[in-house]
C-alpha cells in the first residue's frame, strides 16, 4: 500500500481538504464500471452541486451498485437536482453547534457476557443463496 | 353491524361477552380482503390458514378467561417486520424469498397477547417512499379514490385499516411513514418516541430515525396497541428503559389547562387551501375543548429539516443496506466467476430505483471530501431542530400541525420527480429528526379526500398526545366515515 499526497481543487463548500489516497482501488471485476482512483476530489464542476458522470460512477463504485448507461444518466440528473436544492443547508449558521447522531440520552449500552440460546446453523443457512455443509458459499475472493 | 368494521375495543367487548368469536371476526376480515384486495392491493402476503389457527387458539384462550384486549383480534403487519416462517419481503426483489427464522419483538409481543396475524402489508421498498408506488411488486391504491396514492411507506398498513380488511395494523415510521399514510387514508397512526418500541426484527432503514407504531381505527385502539408493543427490550440497544404507563388511562375529553402551540413554519408554501382551512377549524375545535392555543410559535430551522433529513436518512440507509451482498440471504446474482461483479449485479437487479437513489445520495454524503459539508452539517442542523423543539416544549404541552401539506396525490404524479415526492413528508420528518412522538388523526376532508392533523409531544409523552387526539376525536365524526370500496 502506497501513501500518495494529492492536491485538490478548491472545495465548493469552502472546507479545506487534506487527505491521502491509500493505494489504488480494490479490484473490480464488472465490465460496466471503469477503473477509478479511490479519491477524486478534483472532479468538481465549477463550484456547483451538480454531479459529473465520473462522480456518479465513483459513488456507484463505493456503493458497489452496478448501473446501466440509462440509470447513470438518470441518476446524474436527479441526484444533482436534489443536491442543488439541499444547498440551503450551507446557509445555516452551525458555529459551535455539536452534531447529533441520535436523539436519546443513551450511551455505550452493553450487555452482560452471558451464554444464551442462538439459532441453529440450519436455520441461519436456510435463506443462503449458496451454501456448502455449514458454510455460506462465496465466489473466490483471491484470484 | 359489519363485523370487520369493529374497533379493537368494540370487538374485544363482544369477544369477552362471547357474542362473537375470533374465528368469526377473522373470517369476516378474510372475506373483506378477498373482496377489496383486487381494488386496493394493500397486502403482499395473506396468511389465512395461520390466521384461522390463531383465531381458534384465541377462542380457547378467551373461553379460559383470557381478557387481554388484543386476544383474538386480527392484525396486519408491515412487511419489514420479521415474522418467523412467514415471508418478509420489504416489498423488494432483494428479499422476495426471505423467510425470517425469528420474530421481531413487536410480533412476539402481539403473539403473546393471542393476536391473529392475517398477513403482511405492501410498502415502499425498504420503507423508502411516500406513496407505496416504490413497492417492487405493485402500487397500493387509496380506498377513498383508487386513482390516488395511499401515502407511504406504510401505505399497505393504512389501507388495510381504512378498508376494514383488518381491525388494526403495525407500520414503521422513519420520516412520516406511519403518519402521512394515516392522514391520507383517514385512520389514526402514531410514531412513538424513538426508543419507546423495540426495533429488534425491524429491517433497518435509517437506524437513528426508524420507529414502529400502530395504525388503528380510533385513538382508544392506538393506546391499546401502544400498551402492547411499548417497552424496554435488551435486544435493541436503542430501546429506552423508561417506564411505560397504561396509555388507555389518559383518554379524557377535557383539555382545560392544556397549552397548544401551532408552529407557523408548518403552514408552508404550496400547502393546499383545503388543508389549511381544515387545520384552522380543527385547532379552533381544540380551543373550544378547553385548550389554550398559541398560533404564533416559531421553529425557525424547520425549512432546513427536509434537506437535513434527506442527507441523514440516506446516509444511514447506505450503511444499513450494505448488508445485501447476495451471500447470507436475499437475491443473489450468480452467473459470473467474479466476486465483485456478483456483488454489483446482485445490488443492481435486487434494488429498485428509489433505493438506489438513496444509497447513492447517502454514499456521496458520507464519502471522503463530502462528509463535513453534507453529513456533519446535516447532523449539526439536526441539533438545532431538536433544540428548538425542546425550547418550544418548555412553553407548550403539544404542538399541532397538518400531517401533510396536501391531500392524497394522483398515482404516478410524483414518481419521476423524487424531490417533489420528498416534499410530501415535509411536516412529518422534523419529528423523526428530533426523535419525538407524534400522532396523525382524521381532521377533515377536502373534495372528499382525507386530511390529517398531526399532534407532536415531548419525548416519552405519548399519553399527552393521545389525550389531545382522543378529546378531538370524541368531539368530531371524521374517524367514523368509511370509504366506498
Amino acid at each position: 500500500m502506497t501513501l500518495v499526497e494529492v492536491d485538490y481543487l478548491p472545495h465548493p463548500l469552502k472546507h479545506p481538504l487534506k487527505a491521502v489516497v491509500l493505494g489504488t482501488q480494490a479490484p473490480v471485476g464488472g465490465k460496466e464500471l471503469a477503473l477509478l482512483p479511490i479519491l477524486r476530489y478534483g472532479c468538481y464542476n465549477d463550484h456547483t452541486m451538480k454531479l459529473s458522470r465520473e462522480e456518479v460512477l465513483h459513488i456507484a463504485l463505493l456503493a458497489r451498485l452496478g448501473l446501466t448507461e440509462a440509470e447513470l444518466d438518470r441518476f446524474m440528473e436527479q441526484l444533482s437536482h436534489i443536491l442543488e436544492n439541499f444547498e440551503v443547508l450551507q446557509q445555516v449558521d452551525t458555529t459551535d453547534v455539536p452534531p447529533t447522531a441520535q436523539s436519546i440520552p443513551l450511551q455505550n449500552v452493553t450487555k452482560d457476557d452471558e451464554v444464551a440460546a442462538s439459532l441453529p446453523p440450519g436455520q441461519i443457512l436456510a435463506n443462503a443463496p449458496r451454501k456448502e455443509k455449514e458454510y455460506f458459499r462465496v465466489k473466490a475472493v483471491l484470484e | 353491524m359489519i363485523i370487520n368494521q369493529l374497533t379493537i375495543h368494540e370487538a374485544h367487548e363482544q369477544l369477552k361477552a362471547r357474542q362473537l368469536s375470533s374465528v368469526e371476526l377473522t373470517k369476516a376480515c378474510l372475506e373483506r380482503i378477498n373482496q377489496t384486495e383486487p381494488k386496493v392491493h394493500a397486502l403482499v402476503t395473506v396468511t389465512d390458514e395461520l390466521a384461522l389457527k390463531q383465531a381458534q387458539k384465541a377462542d380457547q384462550l378467551i373461553a379460559r378467561g383470557n381478557t387481554h384486549p388484543l386476544t383474538g383480534i386480527p392484525v396486519i403487519i408491515k412487511d419489514n417486520m420479521c415474522t418467523k416462517g412467514i415471508p418478509t419481503t420489504c416489498s423488494s426483489k432483494m428479499l422476495q424469498n426471505f423467510i425470517p427464522p425469528y420474530d421481531a419483538t413487536v410480533v412476539e409481543k402481539l403473539n403473546n397477547c393471542g393476536a391473529v396475524i392475517m398477513g403482511k402489508a405492501n410498502m415502499d421498498e425498504f420503507a423508502m417512499g411516500s406513496s407505496t408506488e416504490h413497492s417492487a411488486f405493485f402500487p397500493t391504491h387509496n380506498p377513498w379514490d383508487p386513482s390516488r396514492v395511499p401515502g407511504g411507506s406504510s401505505g399497505g398498513s393504512a389501507v388495510a385499516v381504512a378498508a376494514d380488511e383488518t381491525i388494526y395494523a403495525l407500520g414503521s415510521d422513519t420520516g412520516g411513514s406511519i403518519r402521512q399514510p394515516a392522514g391520507f387514508c383517514s385512520v389514526t397512526g402514531m410514531k412513538p418516541t424513538y426508543g419507546r418500541v423495540s426495533r429488534y426484527g425491524l429491517v433497518a432503514f435509517a437506524s437513528s430515525l426508524d420507529q414502529i407504531g400502530p395504525l388503528t381505527k380510533d385513538v382508544a385502539d392506538c393506546a391499546i396497541v401502544l400498551n402492547a408493543i411499548a417497552g424496554f427490550d435488551n435486544r435493541d440497544s436503542t430501546s429506552v428503559p423508561e417506564p411505560t404507563p397504561d396509555y388507555t388511562q389518559y383518554l379524557t375529553a377535557d383539555l382545560s389547562g392544556l397549552v397548544i402551540g401551532v408552529p407557523k413554519e408548518y403552514f408552508v408554501q404550496g400547502m393546499q387551501k383545503e388543508v389549511e382551512t381544515a387545520m384552522q377549524a380543527a385547532i379552533n375545535r381544540l380551543e373550544e375543548l378547553g385548550a389554550k392555543v398559541d398560533w404564533e410559535v416559531s421553529l425557525p430551522s424547520t425549512p432546513y429539516a427536509l434537506a437535513a433529513y434527506y442527507i441523514i436518512a440516506p446516509s444511514e440507509a447506505s450503511a444499513n443496506l450494505a448488508r445485501y451482498d447476495g451471500v447470507k440471504y436475499g437475491f443473489s446474482f450468480t452467473d459470473t466467476d467474479s466476486m465483485w461483479e456478483a456483488l454489483e449485479k446482485t445490488r443492481q437487479f435486487g434494488f429498485g430505483d428509489e433505493v438506489k437513489r438513496r444509497i447513492m445520495l447517502g454514499t456521496h454524503a458520507l464519502s471522503a471530501g463530502y462528509y463535513d459539508a453534507w453529513y456533519l452539517k446535516a447532523q449539526k442542523v439536526r441539533t438545532l431542530i431538536r433544540r428548538e423543539f425542546d425550547q418550544a416544549f418548555e412553553k407548550y404541552d403539544v404542538l399541532v400541525t397538518p400531517t401533510s401539506p396536501t391531500v392524497p396525490f394522483k398515482i404516478g404524479e410524483k414518481l419521476d420527480d423524487p424531490l417533489q415526492m420528498y416534499l410530501s413528508d415535509v411536516c412529518t420528518l422534523p419529528i423523526n429528526i428530533a426523535g419525538l412522538p407524534a400522532i396523525s388523526i382524521p381532521a377533515g376532508f377536502g373534495n372528499g379526500l382525507p386530511i390529517g392533523m398531526q399532534i407532536i409531544g415531548k419525548p416519552f409523552s405519548e399519553e399527552t398526545i393521545l389525550k389531545v387526539a382522543y378529546a378531538y376525536e370524541q368531539a368530531t365524526e371524521w374517524h367514523k366515515r368509511k370509504p366506498q370500496v
